[in-house]
């Protein structure tokens, strides 16, 4: 036989030093009885508890028309109240929320009770609520970040990923949640490096930053990978953030290959500046003679230059670079010159070596030719023949209104250019001419793709 | 121009592979200022190998870059034919360079009359030498 007053004494110790507020209510729901709990959750002495109905405690802001309907019925019917929420202002105790579990307890001879217990859950709501809010300020973040997240159980099993994960290895989340990451996209995932990441240098250390791994995976190809990882040891988590640098580093070999290139550029133009320097000099009869013809050359070399920096597709118009040569040295078209032919677009090294060519002519012209007298005239036409399966140009210069004597002059270094930098740049022929009223120049080579049909 | 240091390359005859006009007009100058005669010049890699055949060329100076293609084939069709030969070089370091090239004497550009006379002294002793 149970001993009765034992075990009543126990559950009264229980009541009295259990942090739950608890009451117990007679038959016409007054308070009978309340643990030090319930009186200090009412703020209140006995003496101002019990003996009171329920509904008019704490200053009637308990009368709850609903939850005195159902702790009526808990007596009547037996029907306990479970998790009874009661959300408002408790007036001395702010706004708080309130819940009630109540049961009906039966006494043989007396009438029946009913044990209330009342229980404060609004930190816990606000302690939740705030959770809440940052799990989803957390994977709001996770999807928002451009690297790809993944987040690891311990056991290696992909326990989410983010946005970006599956946007840039191009997996599916439902064949990606809760698989191994070496079976993830058919296996591509099982990459040596990585597991010696995860497996030996996990364990030892809480995390690893910017490890560069490069592997070929299946659809995406060969992709160079920064990997960071951080242990979340209280959730037994590992966060493995993915950076694909593949395009960043092909990007840096590109610039660096630019920056090479660019190296070259301006080595040969320091170069050809040079030759241009000593060759002058060695057909010059003094240095205002030099520096005059050293300036006039480099400035057609810095016109040519300026025509292809210029230029976005990196194509030179043929009337530009013969416009530009006779401008600078004070050639008026339609007056001192004729121009005459179809657009042509030229490649930087064939208007480098055109450009070249007309310059030389144009200084001959001026020093001793068409543009050094009155009333001559230059007359320059070509025209684009389809020739031996190509397109050639035919590029004539023709002055007229000029006396020359000697149709055999010294060959200086103008002369020179003339009749060997287009055939040995271009692979072309050259015809230079002293007639007696002018010269004559045709120039003859193969322009590889580079004819417009329509007429400028 | 000349002196008595030159005369090594006197009546040698030198092929110059160049497609840079300037460039080519300048090296020419130069090796006729050093006593030597420029049997032909050439732009392109299939030229050089056409003018090889017809001139027999005691040497060759051989623009390592000839229109944007490097001239390493040509340069090791002359090697096996056992002409000397040095680079002319745009670049400080000669990219993707076959092991085999790696000790022909160079000329960095801007060339220079003295450095284009020692280097070609260089292949030609290594000829005579070998």
């Amino acid at each position: 036989m149970p001993d009765f007053d034992a075990t009543t004494s126990i559950s009264a110790a229980i009541v009295a030093t259990t942090a739950h507020p608890l009451a117990l209510l007679d038959g016409a729901l007054m308070v009978e009885s309340a643990n030090p709990a319930f009186l200090g959750l009412f703020r209140a002495t006995p003496g101002e508890i019990v003996g009171r109905r329920f509904s008019e405690l704490g200053n009637g802001h308990w009368n709850d028309g609903e939850l005195r309907r159902r702790l009526e019925h808990v007596l009547s019917h037996g029907e306990r109240i479970d998790e009874y929420r009661i959300e408002r202002d408790f007036g001395p105790l702010g706004k708080r929320i309130m819940v009630v579990d109540a049961d009906r307890i039966r006494r043989a001879g007396a009438g029946d009770r009913v044990l209330l217990a009342v229980t404060d859950v609004t930190e816990r709501e606000r302690l939740r609520f705030e959770l809440e809010g940052q799990k989803e300020f957390a994977e709001k973040l996770i999807d928002s970040v451009r690297e790809a997240l993944v987040v690891l159980g311990w056991d290696l099993r992909v326990h989410s990923a983010n946005k970006s994960f599956y946007d840039c290895f191009k997996v599916a989340r439902e064949a990606t949640e809760g698989r191994l990451i070496y079976e993830l996209g058919n296996g591509q995932w099982d990459i040596p490096e990585l597991r010696q990441l995860l497996e030996d240098i996990l364990p030892k250390q809480d995390s690893f930053d910017d490890y560069q791994v490069q592997h070929d995976f299946e659809v995406i190809g060969r992709r160079i990978m920064l990997l960071n990882a951080r242990r979340l040891d209280h959730l037994n988590l590992i966060v493995l953030a993915i950076r694909d640098v593949t395009n960043q580093r092909r990007f840096e070999v590109q610039q660096r290959a630019l920056m090479g290139e660019l190296q070259h550029r301006v080595k040969n133009i320091l170069s050809n500046v040079r030759a241009l320097a000593i060759q002058t000099r060695r057909n010059s009869r003094g240095l205002d003679d030099f520096f005059r013809a050293f300036e006039a050359r480099l400035g057609a070399l810095a016109r040519t230059q300026d025509l292809i920096v210029r230029s976005p597709t990196d194509r030179i118009e043929l009337r530009e670079i013969i416009e530009r040569e006779l401008e600078a040295v004070g050639a008026a078209r339609g007056k001192d010159y004729s121009a005459e032919g179809p657009l042509v677009l030229l490649t930087p090294s064939h208007a480098q070596a055109l450009a070249l060519t007309v310059h030389e002519l144009t200084t001959n012209a001026a020093k001793y030719g068409a543009l050094s007298v009155a009333g001559a005239q230059v007359e320059i036409a070509w025209r684009i023949e389809g020739r031996d399966g190509g397109d050639h140009l035919t590029f004539d210069w023709r002055e007229r209104g000029v006396r020359i004597d000697d149709p055999d002059p010294p060959s200086g270094f103008g002369t020179r250019v003339i009749r060997q930098s287009l055939p040995h740049m271009l692979g072309g022929t050259v015809d230079l001419a002293f007639h007696p009223d002018g010269v004559a120049c045709r120039l003859d080579f193969p322009l590889p793709g580079t004819r417009q049909d329509n007429d400028s | 121009m000349t002196d008595a240091t030159h005369a090594p390359l006197a009546n040698c005859r030198i092929l110059v592979a160049e497609d840079e006009f300037l460039s080519r007009m300048l090296l020419e100058d130069m090796l006729a200022d050093l006593k030597a005669v420029v049997v032909g010049s050439v732009g392109t890699p299939a030229a050089l190998v056409d003018a090889v055949r017809e001139h027999a060329p005691d040497a060759v100076t051989l623009d390592v870059n000839l229109r944007g293609q490097p001239a390493y084939g040509a340069a090791l069709a002359l090697q096996e034919r056992g002409i000397p030969f040095v680079f002319v070089t745009g670049y400080d370091t000669l990219r993707d360079c076959p092991p085999s090239l790696s000790d022909v004497p160079r000329v960095s550009k801007p060339v220079t009359i003295e450095d284009l006379s020692a280097a070609l002294g260089q292949a030609l002793t290594r000829r005579s030498a070998g």
